[in-house]
């Protein structure tokens, strides 16, 4: 079932808690909320955007986390990051993980909710990982179904975001961003582009990250991520870019960044950092930064007189959150 | 679609277990660069060396007893055997004791299982649902004659615990900056009651019968009958002071009086 369809949109009620969502955060940085951050972020409430949250943290039922998220809440626009729905996984859809997720979103009410085009997940076994998909025919139709039914249960539109790469399958005729531009024609979703991912796949399996920035539907981006990764270098001198998000923004991708910025607009931007997590003031250092580096690549793409996109919603989506 | 199910399948036993990488490497393009090998242990290592650090973060103090290195060993034994059915990790392991007590490496440490006990519990406490806990005073608003017909429910947060060694103490001495404790391992059996009144999650020392008598409310006995069970255990349990400390450490959190 489609989400842009008029029984979806009929599904989206003022008395739905879950459609009850604030509107986007403005087009800045913001950062991922970690339990050791969460006091001095109260504290001192420094100037970023927004925070994000993985929407597995939260699946207790109670207890601290929930608490710090409530009182930050207050202060800080909040955007919620799934890791395990496994949109690209072959065998059914976690229903109980679907559930999980829906009272997250229900519970932090958050501005944006976001997924990967990724599987990590195969007949019940959770992997950790998330893998890339082959890009076919039949999987577009999949992960399209798929989202169409998330889209359903948390009665809103998601964000779905590109994947880091270390392998490319043989059969996958379809390029990654016109995958994803047929997915939000489809189910009315809309695009979180991570400019690390983009990068370290074009390192890694050697994807043309322009090429990409110029197929994707600059409208239908909602959100970017930037992250730091690991460059592994083998004996033989080729290397492999691993996205372990635990170091700052490389200047490449700063630079990626930069162009997607020029293309697309500003969007609201998530400063990722998951391993070896420094001090609070680095993240909201890097966040600083990200805002600079768009407020200058904006500058410089009007300067030029390339015409950005502004982030208009599709009808669809409009319908979808009752605009 | 069927071939990639077949795909993510062999994709995951090659992540739990490591092999089978030859049937995954027809399915995949070669993109130059580093060998498939490389590629392939990138999303193996995300998977075991990943859950394996979840699996210590949820067992801090089993991971110090044994060392991070010999942790991550075991965590990928116990992985192998016990796969995790849930993409939320928070309470990952919830079958490690139970693997532990069969697990030969640790025989020397057969306290270990115990200490494994209590980080289960505590981990259960500190995200259960928040509950608010009954006054310490609130016997004094019931009706007196009816307080055998009383049942008491726990805060959804409670865990009993009985062991054969002291975890209490070993899990304090395992905290950061904790003070020296003694710790004799032969010091007898500890009866714990984990539960979370606030934020903190807490554990508290009970004696063997208000452990059975605990253990009974639980199980939605009246205060007569787990009274009862509680003098079936220890002959010399003190109904009055033992309920009065309960209170107090905020042990309750609602109660039925038909």
């Amino acid at each position: 079932m489609p989400f842009r369809t008029a029984h979806a949109a009929a599904l989206v009620r003022p008395t739905d808690r879950a459609a009850d969502h604030p509107a986007p955060p403005p087009a800045l940085a913001g950062i991922g909320l970690k339990a050791r951050h969460a006091a001095l972020l109260l504290d001192s409430r420094p100037p970023v955007a927004f925070l994000e949250i993985h929407a597995e943290n939260y699946m207790g039922a109670g207890g601290p986390p929930h608490r710090w998220l409530a009182a930050l809440r207050e202060h800080y626009p909040v955007t919620v990051h799934g890791v395990g729905l496994s949109l690209g996984g072959a065998t059914p859809l976690d229903e109980d993980h679907l559930d999980a997720l829906a009272r997250v979103v229900e519970r932090s009410r958050p501005a944006l909710v976001s997924e990967h085009l990724a599987w990590s997940q195969s007949d019940g076994v959770h992997l950790n990982d998330l893998l890339p998909i082959p890009y076919t025919p039949a999987t577009l139709a999949h992960v399209a179904a798929r989202i169409d039914r998330v889209q359903e249960r948390l009665r809103r539109p998601i964000l779905i975001e590109n994947p880091s790469a270390y392998i490319r399958y043989a059969n996958s005729p379809i390029p990654e961003a016109e995958f994803l531009a047929e997915l939000t024609r489809r189910t009315g979703c809309g695009i979180l582009l991570d400019v690390n991912n983009l990068f370290v796949c074009a390192h890694n399996i050697g994807a043309d990250p322009l090429t990409y920035l110029d197929a994707i539907p600059a409208g239908a981006v909602g959100e970017y991520h930037l992250a730091g990764h690991h460059h592994r270098r083998f004996p033989d001198g080729t290397s492999l870019r691993i996205d372990d998000h635990g170091s700052r923004v490389i200047p490449e991708v700063w630079a990626l960044y930069r162009a997607a910025v020029a293309r697309i607009g500003a969007r609201p931007t998530l400063i990722e950092w998951d391993s070896d997590i420094p001090p609070l003031d680095v993240l909201c250092d890097e966040a600083a930064r990200a805002d600079a580096e768009a407020a200058a690549a904006e500058t410089a793409a009007a300067e030029t007189g390339a015409a950005l996109a502004t982030p208009t919603p599709t009808p669809e989506v409009r319908d979808a959150v009752g605009a | 679609m069927r071939s990639v199910r077949e795909f993510q399948a062999r994709m995951r036993d090659f992540a739990f277990d490591a092999d089978g990488r030859g049937a995954l490497v027809g399915a995949l393009a070669d993109c130059g660069g580093p060998p498939m090998a490389d590629r392939l242990s990138i999303h193996r290592n995300t998977t075991m060396l990943g859950l394996a650090g979840a699996l210590g973060d949820g067992f801090p103090v089993v991971r110090r007893l044994v060392g991070e290195l010999f942790f991550d060993r075991m965590a990928q034994d116990f992985l192998r055997a016990h796969p995790p059915r849930r993409a939320s990790l928070l309470t990952i392991g919830a079958e490690f004791p139970a693997f532990l007590t069969g697990y030969a490496p640790v025989r020397e440490l057969p306290y270990l299982s115990d200490v494994a006990r209590l980080e289960c519990a505590w981990t259960h406490a500190y995200h259960a649902a928040d509950g608010e806990p009954l006054h310490p005073q609130i016997l004094a608003t019931l009706d007196p004659e009816r307080l055998g017909e009383l049942r008491l429910s726990p805060l959804p947060s409670q865990r009993l615990l009985a062991a054969a060694y002291p975890v209490d103490a070993i899990w304090r001495s395992n905290q950061e900056a904790a003070p020296d404790e003694e710790i004799r391992l032969d010091s007898g059996p500890v009866h714990l009651l984990v539960h979370r009144p606030e934020m903190a999650v807490v554990f508290h020392p009970l004696s063997r019968g208000a452990f059975s008598f605990l253990m009974a409310l639980a199980a939605q006995q009246t205060l007569a009958a787990a009274w009862d069970s509680a003098l079936a255990t220890d002959p010399d349990f003190d109904l009055a002071s033992e309920l009065a400390g309960l209170l107090t450490a905020r042990a309750f959190g609602g109660y039925r009086l038909p």
